[in-house]
């Protein structure tokens, strides 16, 4: 299963009946006027939990259709970590909340209850839901209410420009500030999260930070919410990890409830695959004829082994073993193998996670990015990540020990004011060495002469700035994406799995020079460049970035540099700048496109 | 801010299924529905019709099985089919009996199951865990005998004494026992009171009956603690092989720190194991 959004579902309800009737007996308390719970399911990868949540969110349509009560549906994968999980819940709370083409969930509820604006406190999600309802605005309110950054002008519009002295507001804080007013928007109805895959809240194998800071989530909005029923679902080979939680009161709240997805047996079997055959339009009426073999065309006795061992088998087991066998049947009755070595089939995926993850790491900025994908390059390059420190978390969002000391790591992706008042905090925060700190940010995205000043105060005390290019963003994101696909045990090559460490291999010994780049700027001996290049690569940053193409005279004469610097800037970075020999000589911006 | 009127809140089923279960984990012999009522302790009184709604459920799941208490039909915990199993399994290790003999010693050591313990015997020979050998020498019964395939010493040391005999030697019961190459009866016993231990360790300290308890939490209990690793990693996987608990795989335990790899259990084939549920 990819999302139980994915289309109808050929499902065959005994199987993990029990689980599925422990959250209908919570939404059933829940409507009828009693608080939500938490439940956490468990169960080994291809056991059902995401074909669960799919049939949960069919039951609710079918519930919604028949006038038993409406739900909110919200399904959240949690590829994220410690740091981004309120982000990352408001993304996707906003996100379902806006899909549907026959009208969204939102639309509805402005319909059914019109006065629930009264409910919304939170000014900028008032007038984000105001903007979506009336239809003013609706892409930037759209992205707004999903947290994306906007520019000063866009927020302008949604007439929700920011005083000074609100920007400064940690963005985790505030999305938890915007999920808990939507919440309080879509009351009295009841809504149900569920959280999938969250076992991938490990940024790297082995992190329990994410765990901690969901019970600590899913805590507050127990707390906080009469009407919220949340689900999580877990691997049971993580399972351990709640045992680990310190905080019982926290784990307490998370596994108000637990279940196990379990194995099938033969009958349960031979429904499923019937249920799915049935399904399958060309066979409908080559099967009439064989209504004694409710398998046809299979072959029931080359299934049977599977259940050899235990008496059950897990459904995907069985389905792919089903799949196998009718391949085998339309081929002549040869296995047909996959093509292509393993490496090429993750490298065939890894370019298809990557342009989706463009748009991920566009979308949500370079901090949530860095943030959840990080870790993973850090800690394949030999380098240990430090813990929480109160003060130290004003300023920076990570600290990793590597053999050159210890180094602090500083996300900026805010624009305009946002941007000054996060370089003014960490200028004024960081108390020089140790730890050192690396800024890292986007270099066309120039701060005001404010911050432009800070950042320059904070480089004469000794950090240094960094600048990701979006590329590196993208296929970290990437790697991130189709890690957590093999973590949770969904990633196949034929029908063999794909594990975590064997993704983990070949993206190490498959960087691409951006990636390169990042690693060697966090990893190598501390050593700055010049401020002069410095200044050079960040002005023509921005220059090119809004430009796109320019002669590099015209360039430096509206920078405050000459055209040699330029030009020597443009050749220093092939990755950000190409540059055509003239005369005249014209820098562009170098973009990556998908591969040929 | 005016109160709301709110409508009653009727009895919690998981709450009231939680408590039940609670109290037929604890069990030692089957319930009747009436019992269960009566014994479980809830705020509110659940009717008998949704009790046993929820227990028909919970059958249906494979988590609870049928059994007999006082002649009517009652529940339990345990798999009556895993006990007349393993009942029938260890008489055929400790005697070597016809069918017919086997299946009625092995009945009265399971008074509350009523299954058909032929036919059983019939699944057992089946599937190799029972073997048939001779009729007893020396008599005029032809009737073949049963052995357990895996226990077969007792068999064995009668049939080397009956050599011996033919031969005209003796020798002391002691050496002959000593003589099959099987694993010391020590050994095994060990291995299933450890099994019995964990499975009612699993079933005590279960979120619900039938939810995976992890093996970190297993052995922070204290009749298992000090357990020596191989007996329980092998009580672990004889629990799974007769087939009355699940054990949920680790896959990617190799990539584990060592000191995380020892609390799994493994079958010393490169398997690993996380948790453990009842069937």
């Amino acid at each position: 299963m990819g999302s139980p959004w994915a289309g109808e579902l050929a499902d065959v309800p005994g199987i993990n009946d029990k689980p599925f009737r422990t959250i209908l007996a919570a939404l059933r308390q829940m409507r009828a006027g009693g608080k939500g719970t938490s439940i956490v399911l468990t169960g080994e990868p291809g056991s059902g939990k995401t074909h669960l949540l799919g049939r949960l969110r069919d039951r609710l349509l079918r519930d919604e259709r028949e006038d038993k009560g409406e739900t909110i549906y919200v399904y959240v994968r949690c590829n994220a970590s410690a740091g981004t999980l309120w982000r990352h819940l408001r993304h996707a709370l906003a996100s379902d909340l806006l899909k549907g083409s026959d009208g969204t969930q939102l639309h509805e509820l402005f319909e059914r209850i019109p006065d629930r604006m009264g409910n919304v406190a939170h000014a900028g999600v008032r007038r984000a839901l105001e903007s979506i309802r009336d239809g003013r605005h609706f892409h930037i309110a759209s992205a707004w209410l999903r947290g994306e950054a906007l520019g000063d002008e866009d927020l302008a519009a949604l007439g929700m420009a920011l005083a000074d002295g609100d920007e400064d507001n940690s963005r985790e804080r505030d999305a938890r500030l915007v999920v808990e007013a939507v919440l309080r928007f879509l009351a009295p109805t009841p809504a149900v999260l569920c959280f999938d895959q969250v076992e991938a809240l490990e940024t790297y194998p082995g992190e329990e930070a994410g765990y901690l800071a969901t019970a600590q989530m899913v805590s507050d909005l127990y707390d906080g919410h009469d009407h919220l029923l949340l689900i999580s679902c877990i691997v049971a080979a993580f399972e351990n990890r709640f045992d680990r939680i310190p905080n019982g009161a926290l784990k307490d709240r998370w596994l108000q409830f637990k279940d196990t997805l379990r194995p099938i047996d033969w009958d349960q079997a031979v429904e499923l695959v019937k249920a799915r055959l049935d399904t399958a339009i060309p066979l409908q009426n080559l099967r009439g004829a064989h209504t004694a073999d409710p398998l046809w065309p299979l072959d029931a006795e080359g299934l049977r082994p599977l259940f050899a061992e235990t008496g059950l088998c897990l459904p995907r087991t069985l389905i792919r073993a089903c799949e196998r066998q009718f391949a085998e049947l339309l081929n002549d009755e040869e296995p047909i193998p996959p093509e292509g070595s393993r490496e090429e089939f993750i490298e065939e995926q890894y370019e298809r996670a990557l342009g989706e993850a463009r748009v991920i790491a566009k979308n949500q900025g370079a901090a949530k990015t860095l943030s959840d994908c990080l870790p993973w390059l850090l800690q394949n390059s030999g380098m240990t990540p430090l813990g929480q420190d109160r003060a130290r978390a004003i300023y920076a969002q990570q600290a990793w020990r590597g053999p050159d000391g210890d180094l602090a790591l500083a996300f900026c992706d805010g624009r305009g004011n946002a941007l000054t008042n996060q370089i003014r905090r960490i200028e004024s925060n960081w108390l020089k060495a140790p730890p050192e700190l690396a800024i890292l940010r986007d270099s066309a995205i120039q701060p005001g002469p404010a911050g432009t000043r800070y950042l320059e105060q904070l480089k004469q005390r000794g950090a240094r700035e960094i600048n990701p290019l979006p590329e590196a963003l993208a296929v970290l994101q990437a790697i991130r994406n189709i890690s957590a696909t093999a973590r949770s045990g969904e990633f196949f090559f034929g029908a063999e799995p794909v594990s975590e460490e064997e993704v983990t291999d070949w993206a190490l010994a498959s960087l691409p020079p951006q990636v390169e780049e990042l690693r060697a700027a966090l990893t190598r001996r501390r050593s700055s460049p010049p401020p002069s290049q410095d200044r050079v690569l960040s002005g023509l940053s921005e220059l090119v970035s809004r430009r796109k193409i320019i002669a590099a005279d015209q360039a430096a004469a509206e920078l405050p540099f000459s055209a040699e610097e330029v030009r020597d800037c443009a050749r220093r970075h092939p990755m950000r700048f190409g540059i055509l020999d003239g005369p005249p000589v014209v820098v562009f911006e170098a973009v990556e496109g998908p591969a040929r | 801010m005016a109160s709301a009127k709110r409508r009653a809140i009727p009895p919690d089923p998981i709450e009231t299924q939680r408590a039940i279960f609670k109290a037929i984990a604890a069990a030692q012999e089957p319930f009747s529905v009436e019992a269960v009522v009566a014994l479980v302790d809830l705020p509110r009184k659940v009717p008998k019709t949704q009790v046993s709604k929820l227990l028909a459920e919970e059958m249906k799941s494979a988590r609870l099985f049928a059994g007999k208490a006082d002649g009517k039909k009652a529940f339990w915990h345990h798999d009556p089919k895993a006990i007349a199993t393993s009942a029938i399994l260890e008489v055929a290790a400790a005697e070597v009996l016809t069918a017919e003999a086997l299946a009625q010693k092995a009945a009265l050591l399971c008074p509350r199951i009523t299954l058909n313990f032929k036919t059983l015997q019939k699944t057992l020979l089946d599937n190799g865990q029972l073997l048939k050998v001779k009729a007893a020498p020396g008599t005029k019964a032809t009737a073949q005998r049963l052995i357990n395939a895996e226990r077969p010493e007792v068999y064995i040391e009668s049939e080397i004494a009956l050599l011996l005999k033919e031969v005209g030697l003796t020798r002391l019961p002691e050496r002959i026992q000593a003589l099959p190459e099987a694993e010391s009866p020590g050994e095994e016993e060990l291995v299933r009171d450890a099994a019995e231990k964990i499975f009612a360790a699993m079933n005590r300290i279960a979120f619900a009956p039938g939810t995976t308890v992890t093996f970190y939490r297993l052995r922070q209990q204290p009749e298992l603690s000090n357990m020596p690793k191989p007996v329980f990693d092998r009580a672990a996987l004889l629990l799974q092989k007769e087939r009355r608990a699940l054990l949920s795989i680790h896959d990617h335990a190799a990539r584990l720190p060592a000191e995380e790899r020892e609390g799994l259990v493994t079958d010393g084939f490169g398997k690993y194991y996380v948790s453990i549920y009842a069937r």
